[in-house]
């Protein structure tokens, strides 16, 4: 018997939604950074735009191929950047979940986005003190990092919010 | 459907985590307590735990060769060390609690503590 695999419309919006999202964190990584693990983390607003456009499973795979593909293409495949991102991305996907279960409608998409970056900030901060740095003087930066993240993560919010805005008088007005 | 503006929840998530950020800053920047202690780690090994209060000067025997090490007023500095960047001698005088000087290829460290030292141990 022939196992056969056949691509619906779905694996279809989702392979061009992750190109789309790969493209933005490849970029991404080339952007000089004053500090390791500051970066404005663009490729987020995809995932908020994917899941109010298409849902939060949609969303995940999305996420989720974008970390896997993107640590190929810039070959940190299972380095300790590749451990620092999936798990950065993983907790903000927890939140993204939380969100969508709870129906959590009192917050809009810039609500999100603030509570995503900062949960992908703890927890990374959290991996690189208990696996690589564990001094209290990586805490003492903590601060710096959380800022960082408070920031990108409304500056995100606000584009995505912004996007699904467009997208959706777009769709109104043909 | 989605709320399509900021709405009072949005500010107040962002007003709590500028609360929380404040708190950060003060926890972790906000006390500049004093050190009173400092171990020298050589090779892996605490060597010494000498007082800040006594001035002294002491040479550490490194992987290179000898680091002086120089105990005044309260703060500690690298003196001499025989290594070719020379960024523990050039990064100067230290004296708060949890202040770290590396002289990485000599292998010699300095970490100053407190009253009570809040760690037994550091890996690296």
């Amino acid at each position: 018997m022939q196992l056969r695999l056949k691509a619906g419309v779905e694996d279809y919006q989702i392979a061009g939604l992750a190109a789309l999202a790969i493209g933005i964190h490849v970029l991404e990584a080339a952007l000089p950074s004053p500090l390791p693990g500051i970066k404005p983390g663009l490729a987020n607003i995809i995932t908020m735009i994917v899941y109010v456009l298409y849902g939060v499973r949609v969303a995940v795979w999305v996420s989720m191929l974008r970390v896997f593909v993107g640590s190929l293409i810039i070959g940190t495949f299972l380095s300790p950047t590749f451990l620092l991102s999936f798990s950065g991305v993983f907790a903000s996907l927890l939140v993204l979940l939380v969100y969508s279960r709870l129906k959590l409608q009192f917050l809009s998409i810039f609500g999100l986005g603030i509570l995503m970056a900062l949960a992908h900030m703890v927890v990374q901060l959290l991996m690189v003190y208990w696996f690589f740095i564990p001094h209290v003087a990586l805490l003492a930066l903590s601060p710096v990092f959380m800022t960082t993240a408070l920031i990108f993560g409304s500056l995100n919010g606000l584009i995505a919010l912004k996007v699904i805005y467009k997208i959706d008088v777009d769709i109104r007005h043909g | 459907m989605l709320p399509h503006s900021i709405t009072k929840g949005d500010l107040a998530v962002l007003m709590a985590a500028v609360v929380l950020l404040l708190g950060l800053y003060i926890q972790y920047w906000g006390t500049n307590e004093q050190a009173r202690q400092a171990e020298i780690i050589v090779m892996g090994k605490k060597q010494y735990i000498l007082d800040l209060n006594q001035d002294k000067r002491i040479e550490v025997h490194g992987k290179l060769g000898v680091s002086v090490i120089q105990i005044k007023d309260g703060k500690i500095r690298f003196l001499q060390s025989p290594c070719t960047g020379k960024q523990c001698v050039r990064s100067g005088w230290h004296s708060h609690v949890n202040a770290l000087d590396a002289c990485l290829p000599n292998e010699v460290a300095i970490h100053l503590v407190g009253a009570n030292p809040k760690f037994d141990s550091i890996n690296f």
